[in-house]
């Protein structure tokens, strides 16, 4: 019934909704330690950058202020992580970009408080002579310009490497699904099922038959990106059709129209076989008489054109539709990927002679040579 | 035992039928082609048990099952499925007992040997469980203990008095149990709620026409009866007869 379909259908429109994401979905768990260590090292980090610019000549003068500036850097690092922590219960609801917005500007008076706080510091110290020294002004500022372009940096490295953590995961959805879309276990089972009932009726067809099943896996399971001459997917066809025949028996009635097959040209495989599958399952399967399904494929000019077409039984299930679809665009997926927009297919529903047909009509440029992939 | 075979798939029941025979002990009464060809070959061979496919055409499985707990003595099930996650699933939650295609001979063995009845509340359950959570092809009638089917699409209204609700198709009218509520919910595309007592198959409507008291009643393409519309479903039913 489709159902390996349906979610992982799903599953891809989860991915898809990274749009409404939540600052939740993005924000590096700060309770984590490698993370906070992370952090405290970006702030050794920038420390190290500001001493370096600041001293052409080795002194010991360098080192001290090095440990100063180092210090400051970690104080701020760890007021930052602090004060994330104390606003993390606010911003986990936030949409992205503004919890973006206000992080950056929660960082920024973070900054400024902790600043004056240590000019305050020093002076109750008697580190420095009065509250306000004279490059008090261009030391907060300063420290406000360098902080604010490593947050912005920051900022920005976090959404992409959420973004990135996004492709990889609805990359690998759309794998899996793009397999059990190519594998419909329906198929597999009750073809099995039913070479087990033909051993001891029909040995010699049952080994066909499970030598045509294992052609078909083989298939199935080979790297989608492969070329093929167009002879080997009719052959291909031909063997995933002898074993639905031994399924569906009469009800699967197949009309070949083979007419100027240019058999050395070359389709990516598993091209055809998916779209076969769909006229089998959605319109022979479900109906008690079933039906004829229309093969035809022909050479015309520079051109391959492939036409299929099955009824469509009356009575459809919602879930069949997106078996359809899920199949179809797999296909559509690996004639642009060879073709680069040169071929064409339509597929749609149209009234015929007894009701309704389901048709899937595919032009493809005819090409020969491996030149791309 | 006495058994029914139903399976689309004549290789299916073949095996079937060959791993019955080797285990012994029950009689094959015969086979069925899809759940409603089940029903009627229920009622004329009186199997105790049905080993039954889910996906058919026609009628599937479930449903097939769930008319037939209107029997008064219903069959056990047993159901035989190549694959379908859902319909597992539930099936572990009931404990109605299922075998996987390929069939092995010491699990139908075993569960021969515990065929049980399922009930309609855990058919009801593996149903809604099902992805696409189907509404049935057939409306079940029973009549002294046998049940007659009634296609959907046959159906041209369902109407409502104080216990029943009758199904009105060409050929006549039945009763039935089920809720005019229930119904309304399970066919909402097909079925529309013209009256509190109600509902009309969108297909069979031939046209509106009004009455001398500002009325509207609804006429049907097949048969001369005519139904009256109440003032609060007008709008909706004149917004579907003029789409």
């Amino acid at each position: 019934m489709g159902s390996p379909d349906r979610s992982t259908v799903r599953a891809i429109k989860r991915s898809d909704g990274a749009q409404s994401d939540t600052l939740e979905d993005y924000m590096p768990n700060l309770g984590r330690s490698d993370v906070t260590i992370q952090i405290l090292l970006l702030a050794e980090g920038v420390a190290i950058v500001v001493e370096l610019s600041r001293y052409s000549e080795w002194s010991s003068q360098v080192w001290n202020e090095f440990v100063a500036i180092s210090s400051f850097c970690q104080v701020l690092a760890l007021a930052g992580i602090f004060s994330m922590k104390l606003l993390a219960s606010v911003l986990r609801k936030l949409p992205a970009r503004t919890g973006s917005v206000v992080i950056f500007c929660a960082l920024l008076v973070m900054t400024y408080l902790v600043t004056e706080g240590l000019f305050l510091f020093f002076y109750s110290m008697h580190w420095i002579p009065v509250v306000q020294p004279s490059w008090q002004h261009s030391f907060v500022l300063k420290t406000m310009t360098i902080s604010s372009l490593i947050y912005l940096i920051a900022l920005r490295y976090i959404v992409l490497a959420h973004r990135v953590r996004m492709e990889m995961k609805s990359k690998q959805t759309f794998e899996l699904q793009a397999l059990q879309s190519r594998i419909r276990p329906h198929f597999i089972f009750n073809s099995m099922n039913g070479i087990a009932s033909l051993i001891t009726i029909d040995p010699t067809l049952a080994e066909k038959a499970l030598e045509d099943l294992a052609d078909v896996f083989r298939t199935m399971l080979a790297d989608a990106r492969t070329l093929v001459p167009l002879a080997s997917e009719i052959q291909l066809l031909r063997q995933y059709l002898d074993i639905e025949t031994l399924r569906l028996g009469d009800r699967l009635r197949l009309e070949w129209q083979l007419t100027e097959v240019p058999e050395e040209a070359l389709i990516p495989s598993l091209t055809l076989q998916p779209l076969l599958e769909n006229a089998v399952y959605h319109g022979i399967e479900p109906s008690q008489e079933g039906g004829i399904v229309r093969i035809s494929i022909c050479g015309e000019g520079q051109n391959l054109l492939i036409h299929i077409s099955n009824p469509l039984p009356s009575r459809q299930h919602n879930s069949a539709h997106q078996g359809h679809k899920i199949a179809l665009r797999n296909v559509r997926l690996r004639l642009q990927r060879h073709f680069h927009g040169q071929a064409t297919m339509q597929a749609g529903e149209e009234s015929g002679e007894e009701g309704g047909e389901y048709h899937v009509r595919l032009r493809l440029p005819l090409t020969y040579e491996v030149d791309r992939v | 035992m006495r058994i029914l075979l139903v399976d689309d798939e004549k290789l299916a029941r073949v095996r079937l039928r060959e791993l019955v025979n080797q285990i012994g002990g029950h009689i094959i009464v015969g086979e069925a082609e899809n759940g409603s060809d089940a029903i009627e070959k229920t009622m004329n061979l009186k199997p105790n048990l049905l080993l039954m496919d889910i996906r058919m055409p026609v009628m599937d499985g479930l449903e097939a099952a769930m008319h037939l707990m209107s029997l008064e003595m219903p069959p056990a099930v047993i159901f035989t499925t190549a694959y379908d996650q859902h319909a597992l699933e539930a099936f572990e939650v009931n404990a109605v007992d299922y075998l996987l295609k390929p069939i092995r001979k010491e699990r139908l063995a075993a569960a021969l040997s515990k065929a049980r009845r399922v009930t309609r509340r855990q058919l009801l359950e593996i149903h809604r469980n099902q992805d696409d959570s189907a509404s049935r092809t057939h409306i079940s009638i029973q009549l002294r203990g046998s049940i007659s089917l009634v296609p959907i699409e046959e159906i041209i209204y369902f109407m409502a008095d104080s216990k029943y609700v009758t199904v009105r198709t060409e050929d006549g009218s039945h009763l039935i149990e089920d809720s005019l509520v229930s119904l309304e919910k399970e066919f909402d595309e097909r079925f529309l709620r013209i009256h509190r007592n109600a509902l009309v198959s969108v297909r069979s409507i031939e046209g509106l026409e009004k009455q001398p008291n500002g009325r509207w009643m609804v006429q049907f393409k097949k048969i001369d009866d005519k139904l009256e519309v109440s003032r609060r479903h007008t709008s909706t039913v004149r917004r579907w007869i003029r789409r």
